[in-house]
């Protein structure tokens, strides 16, 4: 940054290497919030072709729902859902920093905002199961 | 015990850069005595002292307050007067120049770009009329000071930069402390500087340059957490881009 410092006129810059993050777990936990928003975006694509072949008509639907009960796709969602509730986690974990200067402990902004999503995920299932019995 | 059986010896790694040779930097391992209260800057000022007398770091104060003694030690940026030989004994010690930033010699790094940024954040109270030193002090309530108290705590000690990868990615990045300050300024309620901070706030290097790593908070030795004054002001970057602060300002909430 240019400005009325003008800095040291001999020195040495040391390179910033592609493997930063692997040298302090701290930037490992980071990697892996980043890593995970990879797999919304693998299931928005799960949801997506269903809406693709629901277009395409029943049959293709059809099929798309059945491969939806094969092991294979449960096993998948199953590792899916973990690693998206660790994703989800990882959203609330920052939220203190983002809120203006307020007299809540982070712990408990953090503590409220995933009971609050697992509640309201336990509703939406609930109400789901219900309609679709 | 006596202080003479209580002495250990410690194996130091400390990089060394010449720049009257220009060699790239290498690490020199010393040997060091020290007891249960040796700092690791006193063991600096030991190799200084009775070792190597060519060695150079900076250090003032010795009590965590001036923010000259930053290093990266075994990877991790501390102030050298706040950690503890004993912490790392019987194992090696490494200790780098703090990280991301260019060195002159030794452990002595270039501090300007900061100082070029904090320059940038406007640090000081923009009132809204200069009043004369006979009306007295601006008052301000307790509750007021409480929403940039830790923010002025800053030491610009720059462990905060050496922490964060995006300032090391992207030198241009504002950075931690110089937002963090940036911050303190616009939360005081004596000032009026919002707009003038404004440019540097909003711009792509400013708050939103940041992905909220976290890790300057974590290594601040002063509480400040500079995640939180970037990352609180991420809300009001857009709220000034869709001109809410403004409307806010006028019925006398926001700044
Ligand atoms: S914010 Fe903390 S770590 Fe950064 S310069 Fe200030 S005191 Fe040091
Ligand atoms: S010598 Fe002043 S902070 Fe360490």
């Amino acid at each position: 940054m240019s400005g009325r410092f003008k800095p040291a006129v001999k020195t040495y810059t040391r390179p910033v290497t592609g493997t930063w993050w692997k040298e302090n777990p701290f930037f490992l936990v980071y990697m892996a919030r980043e890593a995970t928003a990879l797999f919304v975006f693998i299931y928005a694509l799960v949801l997506l072709s269903g809406v693709v072949s629901l277009a395409l008509g029943q049959s293709a639907y059809e099929a798309w729902q059945a491969l939806l009960t094969t092991k294979t796709s449960l096993v998948f969602h199953l590792i899916l859902l973990g690693l998206l509730a660790y994703h989800t986690y990882t959203w609330f974990k920052v939220m203190p920093k983002t809120t203006p200067q307020i007299d809540i402990a982070p712990q408990t902004i953090v503590k409220t905002g995933v009971l609050f999503t697992a509640g309201l995920s336990v509703v939406i299932v609930a109400v789901l199961f219900g309609v679709t019995r | 015990m006596t202080a003479e059986t209580n002495t250990r010896t410690i194996e130091i790694d400390v990089l060394r850069y010449d720049p009257d040779s220009g060699a790239p930097p290498r690490y020199q391992t010393y040997t060091v005595p020290f007891q249960h209260d040796t700092s690791v800057l006193v063991g600096l000022q030991y190799i200084k002292d009775h070792l190597d007398g060519t060695l150079t770091f900076r250090w003032s104060c010795r009590m965590a307050i001036c923010g000259s003694c930053g290093t990266m030690i075994n990877g991790i940026p501390q102030l050298s007067c706040h950690t503890f030989l004993r912490d790392y004994w019987p194992k090696k010690l490494r200790i780098d120049p703090l990280e991301h930033f260019p060195i002159i010699k030794d452990l002595a790094i270039d501090q300007t770009d900061f100082l070029n940024k904090l320059d940038s954040v406007k640090p000081y109270l923009i009132p809204k009329q200069e009043k004369p030193l006979s009306e007295g002090a601006y008052l301000q309530t307790p509750k007021q000071m409480e929403q940039y108290y830790n923010y002025s705590q800053c030491i610009n000690c720059l462990l905060c930069y050496a922490a964060c990868p995006q300032y090391g990615l992207t030198p241009t990045f504002t950075g931690p402390a110089a937002l963090a300050l940036l911050h303190r300024y616009n939360a005081d309620s004596r000032d009026v500087g919002w707009t003038a901070r404004s440019d540097v706030l909003n711009s792509e290097d400013g708050v939103w340059r940041c992905t909220l790593v976290g890790y300057c908070s974590e290594v601040c030795p002063k509480n400040v957490d500079p995640a939180h004054a970037i990352n609180q002001n991420k809300v009001n970057s857009t709220l000034d881009y869709f001109g809410v602060l403004k409307l806010l300002s006028t019925v006398g909430l926001g700044k």
